[in-house]
């Protein structure tokens, strides 16, 4: 096992790695997202309450399972860092925590957008939106806190505490619909008894899902690339001025 | 364990005698509660039904103002390598060190409870549960204030950074203690939303010492 994380956490590989994945991310991502949007614009039935608002759900719902899924992963990455000092999981987690707000914000803006006209209003403060909310404001958190730190290995460290202890908050995302009578409509996809949402409407959603983690994918890489980069040339720097 | 309780009492006798701290903590409880009428209004009835709930923003801003300081001051006086030089664990001292602080928060807020229910007009029947809610709660802020506190030591402009960090984690803890007292006012069962913030200070109570310690060891 680590020799397999060494092995691929290694930065020179990673950057060849990284090299590949990229357009390979990318170009996945577009096809997904050109599929995706033409079955949920054009190819899908409108809700037999809501109507066609029900189309902001293919934007609405990936959004914010791609956002919860690279929290999770920047906690997971920040608790192999710790133990192991490895560079690349923080390089990994600076990476990625704008990508996570900005989905993570693009849910929160689509599902107000999606409120007004179900809902009646723009914001409820109901578990759902109030958990999602705080899961913003940990994104941010860990944005600030991160580049306030001028040595990176401080800085990691920090912000690895930061992460862990703000991974309580995941499960009370997933679970906030089923613990607290809500707005918010419950899980309707994964759950037990089988998923309750329609088929055809079921596939526009998993190929917009598909969209997204590749979209985050191919962005994330791009930024660690930048990220490691950046670093290498901060310690060309330093050693050629000799401080 | 003699060893603890020797530091324990050497800690809260530091807090008890930094008068400074004290009255600042009291006055600036006391001034958010003075403001809160002028920005609402002064109409008795609108108080009465926010006054809980205004109680625990002062009591918030309270902590967040105390909190910013608490290993920071340390860190410069360089007790903060005697702390970690000491024979006993470093998650023990921190313990302590939290405790007294906690005690501090508590007998401040205790003080001013029950002028600033007068001046809010609160129902005195909501007094008890009110109480309730800080004692429960007010010990979780702190040991949260900690671990972002020790994160953050090594940065030595860190109160707005801090406020930052903390609201996240606070919002759970005031819609639970305010969902108890909002249920107490209507007549409702406050059970479950104690038992809520009970909860979760007894998962923080025992796990934030560690994190604290490793948040300060790697500063």
């Amino acid at each position: 096992m680590q020799i397999i994380t060494r092995y691929f956490l290694n930065p020179g590989r990673f950057l060849q790695l990284a090299k590949y994945l990229q357009p390979i991310c990318a170009a996945t991502c577009f096809v997904c997202f050109s599929y995706g949007l033409y079955l949920a614009i054009w190819n899908s039935p409108p809700d037999y309450q809501q109507g066609e608002t029900v189309r902001i759900m293919y934007i609405h719902v990936p959004a914010a399972w791609v956002g919860i899924m690279i929290y999770t992963a920047m906690a997971i990455a920040a608790g192999i860092g710790l133990v192991s000092r490895l560079a690349m999981t923080d390089i990994f987690c600076v990476a990625a925590a704008p990508v996570g707000a900005v989905l993570v914000g693009l849910c929160l803006i689509t599902g107000s957008i999606w409120g007004r006209p179900t809902w009646g209003a723009w914001w409820v403060w109901d578990a759902r939106l109030t958990s999602v909310l705080i899961l913003f404001l940990l994104y941010c958190g860990y944005i600030v806190l991160r580049s306030s730190f001028d040595d990176h290995d401080r800085g990691s460290r920090a912000g690895a505490i930061l992460l862990i202890v703000g991974v309580v908050n995941i499960p009370i995302v997933r679970f906030s619909v089923d613990w607290w009578h809500t707005l918010h409509q419950p899980a309707s996809v994964l759950r037990s008894s089988g998923s309750a949402i329609a088929p055809e409407m079921l596939k526009p959603l998993l190929v917009m899902a598909l969209a997204y983690c590749f979209y985050a994918a191919f962005v994330v890489l791009m930024r660690m690339r930048a990220v490691l980069l950046a670093r290498r040339i901060e310690v060309a720097i330093m050693q050629d001025t000799g401080l | 364990m003699r060893c603890f309780f020797r530091l324990l009492c050497y800690d809260f006798r530091i807090q008890t005698r930094n008068r400074a701290e004290w009255s600042s903590l009291i006055l600036f409880f006391t001034i958010v509660i003075l403001l809160l009428p002028f920005t609402l209004g002064p109409e008795p009835e609108l108080l009465r039904r926010l006054a809980p709930g205004l109680i625990w923003l002062a009591a918030i801003l309270m902590s967040l103002l105390s909190l910013d300081r608490l290993f920071i001051q340390d860190a410069r006086d360089g007790s903060l390598d005697v702390m970690m030089l000491s024979i006993l664990p470093l998650p023990v001292v921190v313990l302590s060190k939290m405790l007294a602080q906690c005690g501090m928060m508590l007998a401040a807020l205790f003080t001013m409870l029950i002028p600033a229910s007068f001046l809010l007009g609160l129902d005195s029947a909501l007094l008890p549960v009110l109480a309730l809610t800080l004692l429960l709660g007010v010990p979780t802020l702190v040991f949260l204030g900690g671990v972002m506190g020790a994160i953050t030591v090594t940065l030595h402009r860190n109160a707005s950074l801090l406020t930052v960090l903390l609201v996240p984690f606070y919002i759970p803890i005031m819609i639970f203690a305010t969902g108890a007292c909002d249920a107490a006012a209507m007549g409702a069962s406050i059970q479950s939303n104690l038992l809520l913030l009970g909860a979760i200070l007894s998962l923080v109570l025992p796990s934030a010492p560690f994190v604290i310690a490793s948040g300060l060891r790697q500063g």
